[in-house]
């Protein structure tokens, strides 16, 4: 085969391979990166994103590292005593290679701010609850009084809005299988929003250093069914009078 | 000094960010981090201001901007953030310093009837990050800056597109000032902002794009050849694009809702400050060995160095990347066992033990060829660069009379193009 | 910060001793460099108080506290007034006239000296016995920025003063030639830089927003 750089052969075979690469790093990509549970309508959009990251992700790097290794097959020394081929550049190609990213960016900018506003806009008839974290535990409180410390049971299929304070240093509101975090910050009343759409037990975990627990500071979710939930607040609000009475 | 003294007196627990009101609660051993990094901060400034002034005012006759070695555009690049966003955290610790020991309230809030008389802790972090996210180019540009300067020595190529290359360095450097929001894209600011600071942030793609397609055109052609340095440019290439393209998709807000201050992160930081520093920084390390010692490395050590250090690497960056999305938080050390990620991480810690070792064997390397190495010659890459036309190790004297640049640094494989350097022609 | 080593280095190298590349490098050269590194460091320097302005920006918003205007605007027009006597000096450096140069200095520290005991005995109320300032640097977030704030740019009066009082002293030993005089040059381009912050201070910290009244202590 044609040494010569500028050969079309050369282009034609790096495209293939590029293609060929593309889908084997992306299902790859996909496979080995496996997302916890999907439990809220957030979530899926989230998880949508994600994947079409991991197939920009596949190209970019089946782009880049195709080329590479064929010319490390192809370009190499060898026996030869020769130097390379003597080009200092192309214009025309810094300036493609500058501009499709550009449009790429404002693409992908597009998407992203679509999408943040899904999964950041506030659902109606939302139930609030408010959240304090506080040095190493979560405080709930629901609209009708029930308290609960280190256990939020939420109704399935419900909208959410935490609204979040901090009594002493930064937290972070994360349960994974909700995907969306946001810091509880002291001095500031911050708020996020879920809509539940499975239930299940799940972990939500301080996710900013907080100090010596910050690891263990974590606390049970439970999203039951409406029943459940009706029942397990009213259990709650009997034993939260019986404290108030004791006293 | 006073980072280590810290460590006695109580250190800090709040991880390298030091977020208030946390940094603001625990030991003493606060303070001296503070004046460790005000100290340090000093010394970037005034080192920054030495390297601007000696690219801008002191190169050689004949040395026009983009004549000057690739490399010197990275230091002007990293120089530019040094001296400026250091000032940042050089006040905000300083701040931090003074409400610790004066109860300065700039930071913590203070509540006076539903009213914050108090500070904001949110104003730390953007102080902190607005120097800290440059800081990232500051350790990167300039191992980028070595991939640029090694691949044409080892492809007999000049550099595809110096002045681009140059120029996108000084882009990658002023994008780097309007990106630090993405660290606080979670931390409860203005929705707004998340917008402004998802645009900028993956804006640094594109001057980030054109060095990776450049550097493609530099070998392109070529006539390659694997020695050590190369191997390892070739290996900064590779990690430091796991590293790059693992940044859009933290880039952009909605996903990094889920991802932010997870070991997604610390896998992506990780392959870009190893692709974009430690690896290059081994590449200078083979390469400029022979200059500095005027003996040759052992070639079969850095190989092996190389073939343990890379693919371990990459197990250790995706692995870190795959127990991330699976919920594993970054800066903690313990993690819950139920995640599942147990057999990710063990994996993670082979890998860190095999990049351990295979270091040792380069420091091994780097001591006993100091003494048995063949001998190396002036020029053993046969590079055009000033400093390999000169005998090995560097005499005390570089030039016995003053030099002037005739050429183009990067000429190769151009017949009868003339030298870079020409010594004694100081005048015009 | 580094307020005193870049230009007193600079002063030295006046006097012109050892340097790795002297035999090369002649004295128009040295000053072009050091006149780019005296820029270099303002601009380092821009951003020092740029970061303290947007601390003040940030937690202040569209309030200040209730300073005394008229202290505030004596002190400014004061270190206004410096800044013309120390163009004097410096002018009378270039013209060799060293008498004039040596009281426009000593105006000129003077001046400084009565900002910056105006600042330190009306806002900071370090001298109860003549005044009793109001503000403390503990009590809100509006001391403790003015105190940061008046504090940086009193530490750079300081060492401005100090600048002065060198040049003033080698002045006096003859150390200086109307073509040589890189440190006077030097110094007075720093007294102009920190006239021009306060500049910005001053509206930051007297002029922009709404008063809040401080209550509670």
């Amino acid at each position: 085969m044609s040494k010569s750089s500028s050969d079309k052969r050369h282009f034609i075979i790096v495209a293939v391979l590029v293609v060929v690469t593309t889908v084997v790093m992306g299902i790859v990509l996909n496979g080995v990166l496996e997302l916890p549970v999907a439990a809220s309508v957030q979530a899926h959009t989230v998880d949508w994103l994600f994947r079409v990251h991991m197939w920009l992700i596949a190209f970019l790097f089946a782009l880049v590292s195709v080329f590479m290794v064929y010319s490390f097959v192809v370009f190499r020394r060898g026996k030869r005593q020769d130097e390379g081929e003597h080009f200092e550049g192309n214009t025309t190609l810094e300036i493609l290679w500058t501009a499709l990213p550009l449009v790429a960016v404002a693409v992908f900018a597009y998407i992203g701010v679509v999408t943040l506003n899904t999964v950041t806009s506030a659902p109606p008839d939302e139930m609030v609850i408010k959240v304090e974290g506080a040095q190493w535990l979560w405080n709930f409180t629901y609209p009708d009084g029930t308290l609960s410390t280190n256990e939020l049971v939420v109704p399935v299929d419900q909208n959410l809005t935490m609204q979040m304070s901090s009594k002493d240093v930064i937290h972070d509101f994360w349960v994974p299988e909700w995907r969306v975090k946001e810091d509880v910050v002291p001095g500031l009343t911050t708020t996020v929003h879920y809509t539940t759409d499975k239930t299940g037990e799940f972990d939500m975990m301080c996710n900013q250093v907080c100090g010596l627990n910050h690891t263990l500071m974590i606390a049970k979710v439970k999203v039951v069914t409406q029943e459940e939930f009706a029942t397990w607040q009213q259990a709650q609000l009997v034993k939260q009078d019986l404290q108030t009475a004791s006293r | 000094m006073t980072l280590l003294l810290s460590a006695l007196v109580g250190g800090w627990d709040s991880g390298w960010t030091m977020y208030p009101p946390l940094s603001l609660q625990g030991s003493v051993g606060y303070q001296f981090v503070f004046w460790s990094v005000f100290a340090i901060g000093l010394s970037s400034i005034l080192g920054s201001l030495n390297l601007i002034a000696t690219i801008l005012l002191m190169r050689p006759k004949g040395m026009s901007m983009f004549r000057m070695p690739i490399f010197c555009w990275a230091v002007l690049a990293t120089s530019i953030i040094q001296l400026t966003a250091t000032q940042f955290i050089g006040i905000d610790f300083l701040l931090l310093s003074f409400e610790r020991s004066l109860g300065m309230p700039i930071f913590n809030p203070m509540m006076v009837e539903g009213v914050n008389m108090g500070g904001e802790p949110l104003l730390h972090q953007h102080l902190f990050w607005f120097y800290s996210h440059p800081a990232v180019y500051v350790f990167v540009l300039p191992g980028l800056g070595i991939i640029s300067e090694l691949l044409p020595v080892f492809s007999r190529k000049p550099l595809f597109g110096y002045r681009w290359v140059a120029l996108s360095s000084i882009a990658i450097a002023l994008v780097g000032f309007l990106v630090w929001g993405h660290h606080m894209f979670t931390s409860g600011y203005q929705p707004y902002l998340r917008v402004a600071f998802m645009i900028s942030t993956l804006l640094v793609a594109v001057p980030t794009g054109v060095k990776f397609f450049s550097w493609l055109g530099t070998m392109w052609g070529g006539r390659l050849t694997f020695p050590t340095p190369m191997l390892f440019t070739l290996g900064s290439i590779s990690v430091f694009l796991i590293g790059g393209l693992s940044g859009p998709v933290l880039a952009t807000t909605t996903t990094d809702l889920f991802l932010h201050d997870t070991y997604f992160v610390v896998g992506h930081f990780h392959a870009t400050i190893f692709g974009g520093f430690v690896f290059p920084f081994f590449a200078a390390i083979y390469f400029w060995y022979p200059k500095i010692t005027g003996r040759m490395y052992n070639e079969a050590l850095g190989k092996w160095h190389f073939w343990l250090m890379t693919p371990a690497f990459w197990v250790m960056s995706i692995g870190q990347m795959s127990v991330g999305v699976m919920g594993m938080r970054r800066h903690i050390a313990d993690y819950d066992a139920g995640l599942g990620i147990a057999t990710g991480q063990l994996w993670i810690t082979l890998a860190g033990f095999v990049i351990a070792f295979s270091i040792l064997l380069m420091i091994y390397n780097l001591f006993s060829s100091a003494e048995v190495g063949r001998v190396a010659g002036a020029n053993p890459w046969k590079s055009r660069s000033p400093e390999w036309q000169i005998a090995s190790p560097v005499p005390d004297i570089s030039y016995p009379a003053p030099i002037r640049v005739v050429g183009e640094p990067y000429d190769y494989g151009l017949l009868g193009s003339p030298n870079y350097v020409a010594v004694g022609a100081g005048d015009d | 910060m580094a307020a005193s080593t870049t230009p007193m280095k600079a002063a030295g190298h006046a006097g012109a001793h050892d340097d790795a590349h002297a035999p090369t490098e002649t004295y128009a050269e040295r000053l072009r460099l050091n006149r780019l590194g005296m820029w270099l460091f303002f601009i380092s320097e821009a951003f020092l108080f740029g970061a303290l302005l947007a601390a003040r920006f940030y937690l202040w918003g569209d309030t200040r506290p209730d300073l005394d205007q008229v202290v505030g605007l004596i002190v400014t027009s004061v270190l206004l007034l410096s800044s013309a006597s120390m163009y004097i000096a410096d002018t009378a450096a270039e013209h060799g006239q060293w008498r004039v140069f040596s009281v426009a200095a000593w105006i000129t520290m003077i001046l400084g000296l009565v900002f910056l005991f105006g600042v330190m005995i009306f806002e900071w109320g370090l001298f109860p016995s003549i005044y009793k300032a109001h503000l403390t640097p503990w009590d809100s977030k509006y001391g403790a920025v003015v105190f940061a704030m008046t504090g940086m740019h009193a530490f750079h009066v300081i060492t401005g003063i100090a600048l002065i009082f060198i040049m003033w002293n080698l002045a006096r030993k003859r150390r200086f030639t109307p073509e040589r005089h890189w440190g006077v040059e030097a110094s007075a381009i720093y007294w102009h830089y920190v006239d021009v912050v306060w500049i910005f201070f001053y509206p930051a910290l007297y002029l922009i927003g709404s008063v809040v009244h401080l209550t509670g202590h």
